[in-house]
């Protein structure tokens, strides 16, 4: 019987040990290894081991130190980063961005999480630090210093509207002059533009039957962000667009007034289109499934040249796109991806010099971004109109599917701009953004991120929950039947009033005042 | 008169504690017989109809892209097995070896042992210095000791053994004294055996919750070859379009919605067929030590 108990008493031990000795590959922080915490859009994983391996033998045959790249799923990121930083466990950098949830970049920056890197940045990443413009960096500072590398994007936004070149053609053969010129000279609205090409959609049987317009023909998901905010060119200043207190970026006068957006005009004739929609029937109720496939208007999110690729790539047709209003330069547009180096790390010159690598080297970046050729993509050939409208032969590369690492975040890394030409992009892709982005209005708002105090916080916190529901009613279309704009908008704003909106604006705007003081 | 008003209220009694069961069980089942419908229902039917309690035009075809890309799934069964599978049969283990000693009248600190247990069911450490713990001192991101440790030695389970354990004849236990048998010789030949039932009800409750445990995976697992088929269904769920998309043609025009719900049913259906084969020991185990006799 001793024997019996020695043997399972020796089992649980053995257990303990594999149990224990699987423990031991976590790690802390080590000079000669960068722990790199990178963030996924979602996709498969299954050769993110392959990656990992190939990435760190390649930085370490260029600077001559390892990289462990530890990859979060956009749908856990902001949680797990968020407990990283609060339990201070050991990483050397990460991603983050001014819209991440709960962790946005200039208040996370303020609460001393990351490391000033201003003078260590023109040293170690001259590349990055040379080729993007002051007012970038301006944007970057968290009380006049930089606490993250900014990612290279678009970050002059304006509100994008992809249209179904099928449509497109249908609508000019109607006789209808829907072009970017007739759009800017004339002061084309997005309105009108959705509208007719929504109608135009309701009433051609092959797409609607029995005008009935399918299922995720438009999506108005975002449209608060890309159309409500961009069109009209508010600027939050740093903070999540949804709360109250933004400034007329390109008012004429009294540009710093901070005041609600959401009881501006703009906002009114917002929530107008957006009943409109659902109340016209081009967003059908009731139904829960989203398809892809159906989606013929789209709202981009931004104006971006090269995104009708992604947007073939997603719903397998083609599209023409479209600009409203003009580009604008805000802290939030720009610190939307930034990496920065945590307060703890033994690292900041791998860190710097490892992103600055990044942003020069095309083929370690598209390692990390894309993956490896033949097994993630191949090379293939096919013919676009160029700049001229002549037609010509070019290079892209196509997606395997089911491949074993498509992690759909070639943005939140040093530059986009490194990443192989897709289908449908423009040979110039790289050029016209980085020409939108130079040429681009700045904000007066620029640099400033409010950090609200304790109690104004916790106002901001609970406006931003009656906004919510408001805005998820307007976009989803479960506001109450028979409702009228301005009564939706008067609701909205008694709700915010006796949620401390008076004290949120008060305080963002003696803030801002003192910003632009010291400016 | 009162006879009459008695077997009226007990009518009545019975006819609402009956239509509440069946409100209750029609709450409970609904949900999965829409996820079933969904998962067969081709994508014309999804578009035109949304979710449905039945099927209005049957299809295989969101099956047929989830055995297409079946490796994740596979992998995360495996991680599930061995989670649930090794980490039943250690915790039952030793939550038995707890709950022995506490059964025993004569056991010193019987009481303080017990309240120090029950302590730790009405007070949580909390998230954070839990993850302190976990990550910085035990280190135990990413392995399997993360997902089996914690949830050993449940202070209800505990309880539940020591109170089948208390209700064994206690003659039994003196008799193989007298005979020389060790103490931890009559544990495991005398109590284990005549606790069946009660140590079957805890495997199942404890298997469940190994099974069911995604928060564990989801804040210490961020290796996604370790992800058990909870965080790989809560992954799916919320990327389903991109998922889709890195299937390309193999998805085909078959709805993400129908594709996750496929999915689901998969990852479910395993622990529902353990949890209906043995689940006549969750209701016997439950009620030890009810009624005294």
């Amino acid at each position: 019987m001793k024997r019996l108990a020695a043997v399972i008493i020796a089992g649980l031990i053995a257990a303990s040990g594999v149990l224990g000795m699987a423990a031991c590959s976590g790690g802390s922080g080590s000079s000669d290894t960068v722990r790199y915490i990178v963030y996924t859009g979602g996709g498969s994983l299954d050769g993110a081991v392959r990656i990992k391996n190939k990435v760190d033998e390649y930085v370490y045959e260029k600077l001559g130190f390892h990289v462990e790249l530890n990859y979060l799923p956009y749908t856990e990121y902001s949680t797990k980063l968020g407990l990283m930083l609060n339990t201070n466990e050991y990483f050397d950098m990460c991603y983050i961005g001014s819209l991440l949830t709960g962790n946005p970049y200039s208040l996370r920056a303020s609460e001393g999480y990351f490391k000033d890197i201003t003078d260590d940045l023109p040293k170690y990443a001259p590349d990055i630090y040379n080729s993007l413009s002051a007012d970038v960096w301006q944007a970057a500072k968290v009380n006049g210093k930089i606490y993250g590398v900014v990612n290279e994007q678009i970050f002059a936004r304006s509100t994008g509207v992809a249209i179904d070149k099928e449509v497109v053609k249908a609508l000019r053969d109607g006789g209808y002059d829907l072009s970017q010129k007739n759009i800017d000279e004339n002061g084309v609205t997005y309105i009108e533009v959705i509208n007719k090409a929504m109608e135009y959609i309701k009433g051609n049987p092959e797409i609607s039957p029995n005008g009935k317009v399918p299922q995720s023909t438009l999506i108005l998901g975002n449209a608060y962000d890309d159309i409500f905010m961009q069109n009209y060119s508010f600027d939050s200043l740093g903070t999540s667009s949804a709360y109250p207190g933004v400034i007329r970026a390109r008012a004429k006068e009294n540009v710093s007034a901070v005041i609600n957006q959401y009881e501006t005009e703009e906002f009114k004739e917002f929530v107008t289109f957006c009943m409109s929609m659902h109340e016209k029937g081009y967003i059908p109720d009731g139904k829960t499934v989203d398809i892809t496939e159906n989606q013929r208007v789209r709202l981009t999110g931004t104006y971006q040249p090269g995104c009708e690729s992604d947007l073939y790539t997603q719903v397998g047709r083609e599209f023409e796109l479209f600009r409203f209003g003009t580009p604008m330069l805000t802290t939030n547009n720009v610190t939307s991806s930034v990496t920065a180096i945590s307060v703890n790390s033994k690292n900041t010159d791998k860190c710097l010099k490892l992103l600055n690598l990044l942003y020069t080297d095309k083929t370690l970046y598209n390692l990390l971004a894309m993956g490896e050729e033949r097994a993630e993509y191949n090379w293939t050939k096919g013919e676009m109109e160029n700049a001229e409208g002549v037609m010509e032969e070019y290079d892209y590369i196509e997606y395997i599917p089911g491949n074993g690492y498509s992690i759909y975040s070639d943005w939140a890394f040093p530059t986009m701009f490194n990443a192989y030409r897709k289908i449908y992009q423009p040979a110039d892709m790289a050029e016209q953004i980085r020409k939108i982005n130079r040429e681009a209005f700045v904000s007066v708002g620029n640099g400033f991120a409010f950090v609200p105090s304790k109690s104004v916080a916790k106002y901001q916190s609970d406006c931003g929950r009656e906004i919510d529901i408001a805005i998820k009613q307007l976009l989803n279309g479960t506001f109450r039947s028979g409702i009228t704009a301005e009564e939706f908008v008067n609701g909205l704003n008694e709700k915010l009033k006796t949620n401390g909106l008076d004290k949120i604006l008060a305080e963002k705007q003696a803030k801002f005042d003192e910003f632009l003081a010291e400016k | 008169m009162k006879s009459k008003n008695k077997i009226g209220a007990s009518f009545a009694f019975d006819f609402f504690n009956v239509l509440w069961m069946v409100l209750f069980a029609l709450f409970c089942l609904v949900p999965l017989v829409i996820m079933i419908s969904a998962s067969f229902s081709s994508d014309e039917a999804l578009q035109n109809y949304g979710y449905t309690l039945f099927v209005k035009d049957w299809s295989i075809n969101a099956y047929k892209v989830v055995f297409a890309n079946v490796n994740p799934l596979l992998r995360a069964y495996g991680v599930s097995i061995v989670v649930t599978g090794g980490g039943t049969l250690i915790n039952v283990f030793l939550t038995a070896l707890i709950a022995y000693p506490l059964s025993k009248p004569h056991f010193k600190f019987k009481n303080a042992v017990t309240i120090m247990l029950l302590i730790t069911m009405l007070f949580s450490p909390g998230m954070v210095p839990t993850y302190i713990l976990i990550t910085q001192y035990l280190k135990w991101k990413n392995t399997f000791a993360v997902m089996i440790i914690p949830q050993i030695g449940m202070t209800f389970y505990i309880i539940l053994l020591r109170t089948f354990f208390s209700d064994i004849p206690k003659e039994i236990g003196e008799s193989a004294k007298m005979d020389g048998c060790s103490a931890f010789r009559e544990f495991l030949t005398i109590t284990v055996p005549l606790s069946l039932p009660a140590l079957a009800t805890c495997s199942i409750l404890v298997a469940l919750s190994y099974w069911n445990d995604w928060g564990t995976a989801y804040l210490y697992v961020d290796d996604n070859r370790m992800w058990n088929v909870q965080m790989l269904m809560i992954n799916l769920v919320q990327q389903a379009q991109e998922w889709k998309k890195n299937l390309g043609q193999l998805a085909g025009n078959q709805s993400s919605d129908s594709i996750v719900m496929a999915t689901c049913i998969l990852g479910t259906l395993p622990i529902m067929g353990v949890f209906m084969a043995l689940q006549k020991y969750i209701v016997k185990g439950m009620t030890v030590g009810a009624v005294k006799g």
